[in-house]
């Protein structure tokens, strides 16, 4: 791999190694994971997935400033 | 707060060493393992790849605003409004409302699921095209968790 790819991997894990070893090991892991796949999803992963997606509108990292206006409703 | 964000000047260079012995492995591990099986469609692999990093990135970045929302209002002002965008409730493909970011990644999930069963070159374009839009985003937000969370000095 070239060093300006692994230059652009650093900059990536930067923000995670000044938060916390835990957070820049969770993003390494999940990078590794990542890299080392060679198939498409099957559909239990797939479902896993946007399961894991809509887990994440309860998340309150999610949630917006009070205050912010609900969005009008689909047509 | 602020502190949590001013990393320890020795943490920082362990951790970097760290990182750096950490790329090097997830670096080699890309190089070895990043042949697409046979059967397996490189652009839905791709996006698979991508899909729960961005998920991190976004998660991340969200924390870190969400950690003191008063104190990034305040200082950073466009890191919060970048945030908020990201957190604006718009319906998903279901109809119910979720945070912005989250009924992107809903909707390229969409779209790869319709690639999948119709691979034609309308999909793969619609496909593509999406996974375009959210790199962008996700290197927004990759560009400012670096910006929020690097060590400032005094």
């Amino acid at each position: 791999m070239s060093a300006a790819a692994i230059l652009a991997l650093l900059q990536q894990a930067l923000p995670f190694i000044t938060t916390g070893i835990p957070e820049l090991i969770a993003w390494i892991e999940t990078l590794r994971t990542a890299a080392k796949q060679t198939a498409e999803w099957t559909d239990a992963q797939d479902q896993a997935f946007v399961q894991a997606l809509y887990t994440t509108t309860q998340d309150p990292r999610y949630a917006p400033d009070p205050g912010t206006p609900e969005p009008p409703a689909a047509a | 707060m602020r502190k949590i964000f001013q990393g320890n000047p020795l943490l920082i260079g362990y951790a970097i060493g760290v990182a750096g012995m950490f790329a090097g492995i997830v670096a080699g591990g890309i190089t070895a393992c990043s042949t697409v099986q046979s059967g397996s469609d490189p652009l839905v692999v791709r996006v698979e790849q991508f899909q729960p990093i961005a998920k991190e990135t976004f998660s991340f970045v969200l924390g870190v605003d969400n950690a003191d929302r008063g104190f990034w209002r305040t200082n950073a002002p466009a890191f919060h409004s970048f945030c908020e965008t990201l957190r604006t409730p718009v319906p998903a493909p279901n109809g119910t409302p979720v945070a912005r970011v989250i009924a992107a990644e809903l909707n390229l999930e969409t779209l790869k699921a319709q690639y999948k069963l119709n691979r034609s070159d309308g999909n793969s374009n619609a496909l593509y095209q999406a996974f375009s839009a959210m790199s962008t985003l996700a290197l927004q937000a990759n560009s400012w968790s670096n910006i929020v969370t690097l060590p400032t000095t005094h």
